[in-house]
């Protein structure tokens, strides 16, 4: 193995002495998809009620919840008895007093599962703010792009920080094409900001060597930026900076072009993680500049996430974007992979070559009717999931995702439950996530 | 202070509120324009009022079963509650609390006789449950009186009326708000341009808000706008007296508080019932279904059951930091 997996270990392995039993399958498995299914079930199983017992015994307002539910951790006895476990609407982590940084200290020690400790926060801005939670937390702070007006705000600690790197990490550069140790990584946006992707490309990417991940800009992406894109101005200073950030994500894009040109003179393996409507404006712009590459000789990986957001209506399935993919990247199909994540989940779901997403075994995925009871596989309805890799918040949720579960992939034999077809949004649900708030960055200087 | 005092009584537009107004109005109109056959939808509601000598934004049902003033007798008249001049109390635009049919009501719901807490609560449940939300033009406190109701800014204006005029000090709260699945169903999925107008907005600014009474020394924030049946049929918790409602999510610090509505209010609702007509009809006959729906719902299970299931579905009650702290202190030492 290379320094990427050293790093790996030494940035977000938890020693076997501190595993509860989520991470006898986050770190303890050699391979997210090939395992004894009976033997991960009980696991799991094992996994989600210790997590419950945890949320019900330190988090007081799950606690009442539960109550309220008439259910404690006794009664999940098996399997069949996840369903009573209360899952919580996504909406719960915007529902913040105020943008105030005591207040919303004091929201978040009162959602929280973990003690975070005395208010002492000497600054006023919330960005600030952030920076200090995370350090309080030893963790990972990330805000929506906050378009309805509220940021939803996930809090990671320290535990949390790691299993959702280590996996994540692991899942997207160690199991569809091994990295070489001059691997280059390459995320088209900004980096510094606690917008839910960047910052996690961030954090993630700390295995790499400094010279070796590439990001669009060094511009800082503020919420007071991302505020003033969701329409809520706050002076010209703001407005200034959203125009140098827009310039320098422009000048980015370009420089992008050069840079993966550069990258393929050398014959070097990149792996690429956007956005996909990003992937395709960078191919339009590609095709109007006469630039097509051969990555695909180096084994490079590009991978997307995030939705199409409001490029709904451009939206290509994924085998026909991995022939894009392939003509202006020369990265073959099984090298383009598409990854389906929620910001409040520790795992991804990552493409198999043959198009279905594969939850990683820890995960509970459901479907529930408009009831809120839980579907059969096959049926189309709302995504929740049980996460018992979630230690700072109760990591059962109910999302606005619209999916369909199959209970294994029909077509590569790899275990787990995957997603078949597309991925919408329930009506109403908050329809403009970080992607689109990437995409105005954008929109302007591209089109 | 005095242009505050003026803007407060809406004889000017309170400078928050003319922000909102250009800030919404640019992306509607830019939505308008690229979604020409969307307008041209509205060519057939626009001929049937013309073909009735009604301008083309009006309101066509026949609302006059629903007015509130069959309750009364001539005996409610006698003896009406006197009109008080002073601040929060006195007449402001659309708001008539000093005309003798609202005074009348007030004095039938219990104005004078009842303690204020307990008028705030009858006058709060005859406007959320007598009357009802209706799309359509603005007509004032005593016009929702005199009909089925109206929209959600007026049935605020009829609750404040019945505050003042029962010697409760109220006043205007707008606030901003993203409206949650249910209600984005109801009033916003299905037409293109509130749609696109929405997704470009975000959230909604000042377009909504609730009354404030003044209630033993603490403001009361109320909103009657979804009647017990409507919110029944919509699937959300049936909210009491002081509750929030389960229809919209609020954006705080973004709230404008004012005494009397401007005079550009009534007007910007007379627009947007032109310009989508077609799609006010039908959200207002998608509206009196789901009250029936929420009617055959009540009848059958009651209001406390149904309420039950709903209401832990949707809220989650977050405790006190202090109750946080306690509860931890006890978990360490068990």
């Amino acid at each position: 193995m290379n320094y990427l997996w050293e790093n790996l270990r030494k940035i977000f392995y938890l020693p076997p002495e501190n595993w509860q039993k989520v991470d006898e399958m986050v770190f303890g498995l050699d391979d997210y998809y090939l395992y004894n299914a009976e033997e991960i079930k009980k696991k799991r199983f094992e996994a989600i009620k210790e997590a419950f017992m945890h949320h019900y015994s330190n988090n007081l307002f799950y606690h009442r919840y539960c109550k309220d539910n008439n259910v404690s951790p006794d009664d999940i006895k098996s399997e069949e008895d996840f369903s009573k476990i209360p899952l919580i609407p996504d909406k719960v982590f915007k529902d913040y007093p105020s943008d105030e940084p005591r207040k919303l200290y004091e929201w978040l020690y009162r959602i929280s599962s973990v003690d975070i400790g005395a208010f002492d926060f000497n600054g006023k801005s919330l960005q600030d703010f952030l920076v200090w939670a995370e350090n309080k937390l030893k963790g990972v702070v990330t805000h929506s792009s906050g378009t309805t007006g509220k940021f939803s705000f996930m809090f990671r600690d320290e535990i949390t920080r790691k299993r959702m790197f280590y996996s994540a990490d692991k899942m997207l550069l160690f199991s569809i094409y091994p990295p070489d140790k001059d691997a280059q990584f390459i995320y088209p946006g900004p980096i510094k900001t606690h917008l839910t992707m960047g910052r996690w490309v961030a954090e993630g990417t700390k295995i790499f060597k400094e010279g070796n991940r590439h990001f669009l800009t060094e511009r800082p992406l503020t919420l007071d930026i991302v505020r003033i894109m969701s329409g809520q101005i706050n002076g010209i200073g703001d407005k200034f900076k959203l125009a140098l950030i827009k310039k320098a994500m422009h000048k980015g894009q370009m420089k992008l072009i050069k840079l993966l040109q550069e990258i393929d003179k050398r014959k070097l393996q990149i792996y690429m993680l956007t956005f996909p409507f990003q992937l395709y404006d960078l191919m339009n712009l590609m095709e109007e500049q006469g630039v097509y590459l051969n990555l695909g000789e180096s084994n490079s990986v590009i991978i997307t996430g995030g939705g199409w957001k409001i490029y709904e209506n451009r939206k290509v399935s994924s085998k026909e974007f991995s022939k894009r993919v392939e003509e202006f990247f020369g990265i073959k199909s099984n090298n383009y992979r598409d990854v389906y994540g929620m910001s409040e989940m520790n795992g991804l779901a990552l493409e198999c070559e043959a198009r279905y997403k594969h939850f990683p075994p820890w995960i509970y995925p459901m479907v529930l009717d408009e009831n809120g009871e839980q579907v059969d596989y096959g049926e189309e309805g709302r995504f929740a999931f049980l996460d018992p890799a979630a230690n700072s918040y109760p990591g059962f949720i109910i999302t606005g995702d619209k999916l369909k579960l199959l209970d294994s992939c029909p077509e590569c034999g790899r275990e787990g439950v995957v997603i078949e077809g597309e991925i919408t949004r329930i009506a109403g649900a908050e329809a403009k996530g970080c992607g689109n708030l990437m995409r105005e960055l954008m929109v302007e200087e591209l089109r | 202070m005095w242009l505050h005092e003026l803007a407060d009584k809406g004889d000017i537009i309170p400078l928050p509120l003319l922000k909102n107004f250009l800030k919404t109005t640019a992306p509607l109109m830019y939505v308008i324009v690229k979604n020409p056959k969307a307008v041209a939808r509205n060519m057939k509601a626009w001929k049937k009022r013309l073909r009735q000598s009604k301008p083309p934004w009006a309101h066509l049902e026949d609302e006059s079963k629903y007015d509130s003033r069959k309750m009364l007798t001539e005996e409610d008249y006698e003896d009406l509650p006197p009109v008080n001049n002073e601040k929060y109390l006195r007449p402001t635009r659309m708001c008539e609390c000093d005309s003798p049919d609202i005074r009348a009501v007030a004095k039938k719901l219990g104005a004078y006789e009842k303690d204020d807490l307990e008028y705030a609560k009858s006058i709060f449940y005859f406007v959320k449950n007598q009357k009802y939300l209706v799309f359509k033009p603005m007509v004032g406190a005593l016009g929702v009186l005199k009909s089925k109701g109206g929209v959600c800014l007026d049935q605020m204006n009829l609750l404040i009326a019945l505050a003042r005029a029962g010697g409760i000090r109220a006043r205007y709260r707008l606030y901003a708000l993203a409206p949650t699945e249910e209600m984005f169903d109801v009033m916003i999925k299905d037409d293109p341009i509130i749609r696109e107008t929405y997704e470009m907005l975000g959230f909604l600014d000042s377009l909504h808000g609730c009354a404030e009474l003044y209630v033993d020394g603490q403001w009361i924030q109320l909103d009657p706008t979804f009647s017990d049946e409507l919110e029944a049929g919509m699937g959300i918790p049936i909210i009491d007296f002081g509750e929030e409602p389960a229809w919209r999510v609020r954006i705080p610090e973004r709230d404008v508080v004012f005494e009397g509505f401007p005079v550009f209010f009534k007007n910007l609702l007379i627009a947007i019932a032109l310009i989508l007509r077609d799609t006010v009809d039908k959200v207002n006959v998608k509206l009196d279904e789901m009250r029936k729906a929420g009617r055959e719902i009540l009848e059958e299970i009651g209001k406390e059951e149904y309420n039950k299931k709903k209401k832990k579905q949707f809220k989650i009650e977050m405790p006190s930091l202090e109750e946080v702290k306690a509860f931890r202190e006890k978990q360490i030492i068990a």
